[in-house]
């Protein structure tokens, strides 16, 4: 299965869950989020899926080759990489079971991102500001 | 044996000479998330000694990947089995791997470099 089927694995998405099922756990050896939507237990095969971040594979669906569905979702690189490009998904840590990371660690790790993207922000009104002055 | 040695559930030699191992924590706490895994340490440990190709991460020159064709159960038999194993200089110029995260894949991931064959 090709990186273009991504499109046919939507349609091997569970028609609704049930959030008291889904588990989500994060590996800091590994760099791993796993997202499991019905618990723990299905065996499943990583499918690359497009939503990659600069020609990196680094969400896979999780599909069970049994019932041909999709069971889950698995973030690699997740801290290392795939928060960088996403920062907001940084808040899954919130939720997750952790393994290798503490709950503090995630908390200041929360405030460092917010504090780069109020930077950032700021940064740009400030420059947008001086350049609508200069003209 | 002292307790690091009870605590490795799998030592083998990859295809480059080094030395690989898998931890029975690494192995019960995140390897298991992928259940196809459950009861398929020798097919981890084929895919280390007799892989199919040898890559390098495409961003972590310290994590090595082997892939290994048919050596997963029916419905995964027509999968790969991807080994993820980080890298660490060991005494006298040598190479230890360890095994950080095993899964089936359907192709192998994109930006890795081959290393071996």
């Amino acid at each position: 299965m090709a990186i273009n089927d991504a499109p046919r694995l939507a349609e091997k998405l569970p028609k609704r869950l049930d959030s008291d099922a889904v588990v989500i756990a994060y590996d800091r050896i590994s760099d791993t989020l796993m997202i499991h939507f019905f618990g723990r237990g299905r065996a499943a095969t990583s499918v690359p899926v497009e939503d990659t971040v600069d020609g990196r594979d680094l969400v896979f669906a999780r599909l069970d080759r049994a019932t041909d569905e999709v069971v889950g979702i698995q973030v690699e690189e997740f801290l290392d990489v795939y928060v960088k490009a996403r920062p907001e998904m940084i808040k899954l840590l919130s939720v997750a079971e952790l393994r290798g990371i503490t709950r503090d660690d995630v908390r200041l790790l929360a405030e460092g991102i917010q504090a780069e993207q109020l930077r950032a922000a700021m940064t740009g009104s400030l420059f947008s500001d001086l350049l609508s002055a200069a003209d | 044996m002292g307790v690091e040695a009870a605590l490795i559930i799998l030592r083998c030699r990859d295809p480059l000479g080094d030395t690989v191992v898998l931890h029975d924590h690494q192995w019960s706490f995140h390897v298991l998330e992928h259940p196809e895994l459950a009861g398929q340490l020798a097919a981890v440990k084929l895919a280390i000694e007799a892989p199919d190709r040898i890559v390098t991460d495409r961003d972590r020159a310290d994590r090595r990947c082997y892939y290994r064709a048919e050596v997963l159960p029916a419905p995964y038999d027509e999968d790969l089995l991807k080994v993820v194993v980080g890298l660490a200089a060991g005494s006298q110029g040598t190479t230890t791997g360890e095994v950080i995260t095993a899964y089936a894949t359907p192709r192998v991931k994109q930006g890795e470099a081959q290393q071996w064959p």
